[in-house]
């Protein structure tokens, strides 16, 4: 498992943290039941501190992706799918709305985005 | 066996010496994290330290170690605490041998065979008087004893000053092994901050004797940041919101205690977060509250 | 307190073996020439008879010097040393209270004490049989005085340098309490002799110089060292108790 983080980004360490580890068990990395390191051996890892970690972790909990159970550590959830398809939903929206934009500089319409839609998504289902 | 939250629990020390006195310092150092005691040198670090050991009295206050009485218990609070000091406090004449000939005969705990493991992973000679040692092998050789007789509280007086950066990274590394047993909380004091910026859990500032602030140190640097600005919007700005502002000729870099709040209110500023050493430097000047 | 203990003869060793080979030296070469003046060189010269008791009453002196105040004197600056590398710091970190810490200093020098007088008791024995003399129960009493006396002075300075911390600062408060002692001692000796010329003038006016001073002076030194023979123990013990009550209290000062 990697995890980066940036010291100069402005965003918070734990939140860096959260999010990254989020990331790796939306796209799969990370599965149903796999252990994440402990908050300590993390912080010490990382070379932060473990209030740090500590408040990533419960974030992660809060938001139903990780379940920690003291004295064994925490494990990523089960049952994902909901919040991941919420999730992916959320990503195929914001990229649509990228490809909207993207559309429009170059001035095509509707109906051919539609047309373009068709062949990728078919094609795609064909592979 | 004893059961407590707080590894130190300081409330109200005082201390009064001719010409400078430690002024009703509180604060506590949660179990199973590591502290950063931050101050000028003379702001008051070693006599709180000094007072926590009992190597002096304190005047007034009640200072707890360990859920134990740090004066009533004081036996027993030792066996279970190490102390590191900024000096090797063993004489120059003896060497690592006779330390642990020594210290097994002091501490009950005492584990020769963990003190020459550290020795080893050091690479401390055994046989050398200690008047050959360079400055970092003789903080290392400090360490190595501290954790030798199964310490629960480490505390440090100023222990990486004068280690050059890669001997400082060794040992901090080191401290945090030590930490990942969470029995083990560590308190050190230093007014090099860069150490504890990333690695400290909680920070306590002390300056003049008395205390400044104390907590997370994640909350501190989150909150704390440095406001820059033309010095006519500085006149704009409210005294409240200031720590101390520094003045230059092409401007003004003011220490806010809010900075969500200020960046709220002050929209348009530059506002950078903040090094626990700015926050230290703006807060001694605070009294000037304007400074070049 | 082992460990405290083992520290400090530790630390004292080296000037201990030096002085050991002075010693050794000194009684060594001294018992030689005691010898060749019957067996050797200097056998059957002039007055060689009254050299060899006039040596044998003086070089005990030497010897027990040697001995009592080379034997102590490696630990002597222990407590002066102690603060200068922060140990004295370090030791209030150690589960180790403060009676613990003077007794184990008490002790070590206690046993060095004893070492110098053994040796000094020593010097005297062989310094007799090298030179064919009998043993001067005289000269042993003296010693033991000496030692008692000096042992005194040398637990004295336990707690006076733990309070004073540096030799210089310690000598310095010795020497003004000292001096107004000293010249007392001074005065009063000075007296005594005058004492002995006059009533030697009045009883024995035909010896010469003083011979007859020495003759009225001897019995009554003789009589107040064999009174010091159990004075001084009885001085030094409670010297060296009070000593210790002092030292405990002054650790528990913690002038820091």
């Amino acid at each position: 498992m990697d995890i980066i983080i940036s010291n100069s980004s402005g965003e918070p360490i734990y939140q860096q943290i959260s999010s990254q580890i989020k990331a790796l068990i939306l796209n799969g990395t990370l599965k149903a039941g796999d252990a994440l390191p402990s908050m300590r051996t993390l912080a010490q890892q990382l070379r932060i501190s473990v209030i740090t970690t500590k408040r990533a972790y419960e974030d992660l909990e809060r938001d139903g992706f990780i379940e920690s159970y003291t004295g064994k550590g925490s494990f990523v959830k089960g049952q994902n799918t909901e919040l991941l398809r919420e999730e992916y939903l959320r990503q195929t929206e914001a990229l649509l709305t990228q490809v909207c934009d993207k559309a429009r500089q170059c001035e095509l319409s509707l109906d051919e985005l539609k047309e373009m839609l068709e062949l990728i998504y078919g094609g795609a289902e064909n592979e | 066996m004893n059961d407590y939250e707080n590894a130190v629990e300081i409330k109200g020390l005082t201390k009064r010496y001719d010409g400078f006195t430690l002024d009703n310092v509180s604060f506590d150092v949660p179990k199973g994290s590591i502290m950063g005691f931050i101050g000028q040198n003379g702001a008051g670090k070693t006599t709180t330290i000094n007072a926590l050991l009992n190597i002096v009295k304190k005047d007034e206050g009640e200072i707890k170690l360990l859920g134990l009485d740090s004066v009533k218990d004081e036996f027993e609070v030792k066996s279970q605490i190490a102390a590191v000091f900024d000096e090797l406090p063993f004489d120059d004449r003896l060497n690592a041998n006779d330390i642990n000939k020594i210290l097994r005969e002091v501490f009950e705990q005492w584990s020769s065979e963990t003190f020459f493991g550290y020795l080893d992973r050091f690479s401390l000679p055994r046989k050398k008087k200690f008047g050959k040692f360079s400055k970092g092998m003789k903080m290392k050789l400090q360490i190595a004893s501290a954790l030798s007789h199964n310490a629960k509280l480490l505390i440090m007086d100023e222990a990486t000053t004068g280690l050059d950066p890669v001997v400082r990274n060794e040992i901090l590394d080191i401290f945090l092994e030590y930490l990942q047993n969470e029995e083990h909380t560590i308190l050190m004091s230093s007014h090099i901050t860069s150490d504890l910026d990333k690695v400290a859990d909680s920070v306590t500032f002390i300056d003049k004797g008395k205390l400044l602030i104390s907590g997370y140190k994640d909350d501190i640097l989150d909150s704390h940041g440095v406001l820059k600005c033309t010095k006519n919007d500085y006149k704009e700005i409210d005294p409240e919101d200031i720590i101390s502002a520094r003045l230059s000729d092409f401007g003004a870099e003011v220490m806010v205690a809010d900075r969500a709040e200020c960046s709220r209110k002050y929209s348009g500023a530059v506002i950078d977060p903040a090094t626990l050493e700015e926050i230290m430097i703006y807060y001694v000047n605070r009294s000037k509250k304007e400074w070049r | 307190m082992k460990g405290l203990i083992y520290r400090e003869f530790h630390l004292s060793r080296k000037p201990f073996i030096m002085m050991l080979l002075v010693y050794v030296i000194f009684v060594g070469m001294l018992s030689l020439v005691f010898i060749s003046t019957y067996a050797g060189n200097l056998a059957g010269t002039e007055g060689v008879e009254e050299m060899r008791s006039s040596m044998y009453s003086q070089m005990y002196l030497y010897g027990g010097l040697i001995a009592l105040v080379g034997t102590v004197y490696g630990h002597n600056d222990i407590i002066e040393k102690d603060y200068q590398s922060h140990w004295q710091l370090y030791s209030y970190t150690l589960p180790m209270n403060e009676k613990k810490i003077a007794a184990s200093k008490f002790i070590v020098r206690g046993a060095f004490l004893i070492l110098g007088m053994v040796l000094a008791f020593l010097a005297d024995i062989i310094f007799a049989a090298a030179a064919k003399l009998p043993l001067s129960t005289g000269h042993l009493k003296n010693i033991f005085i000496a030692g008692m006396l000096y042992g005194a002075v040398c637990f004295l300075d336990i707690p006076s340098m733990l309070r004073f911390r540096t030799q210089a600062k310690n000598a310095a408060i010795g020497l003004a309490i000292a001096a107004p002692l000293f010249a007392a001692l001074g005065y009063g000796t000075f007296k005594v002799i005058k004492f002995g010329y006059a009533e030697a003038k009045r009883l024995y006016p035909d010896l010469e110089g003083d011979a007859g001073m020495r003759k009225v002076l001897m019995p009554y030194i003789v009589k107040y060292r064999d009174m010091a023979v159990w004075i001084a123990p009885i001085v030094f013990v409670l010297t060296v108790l009070l000593m210790y009550i002092w030292a405990v209290k002054e650790l528990k000062r913690r002038r820091y």
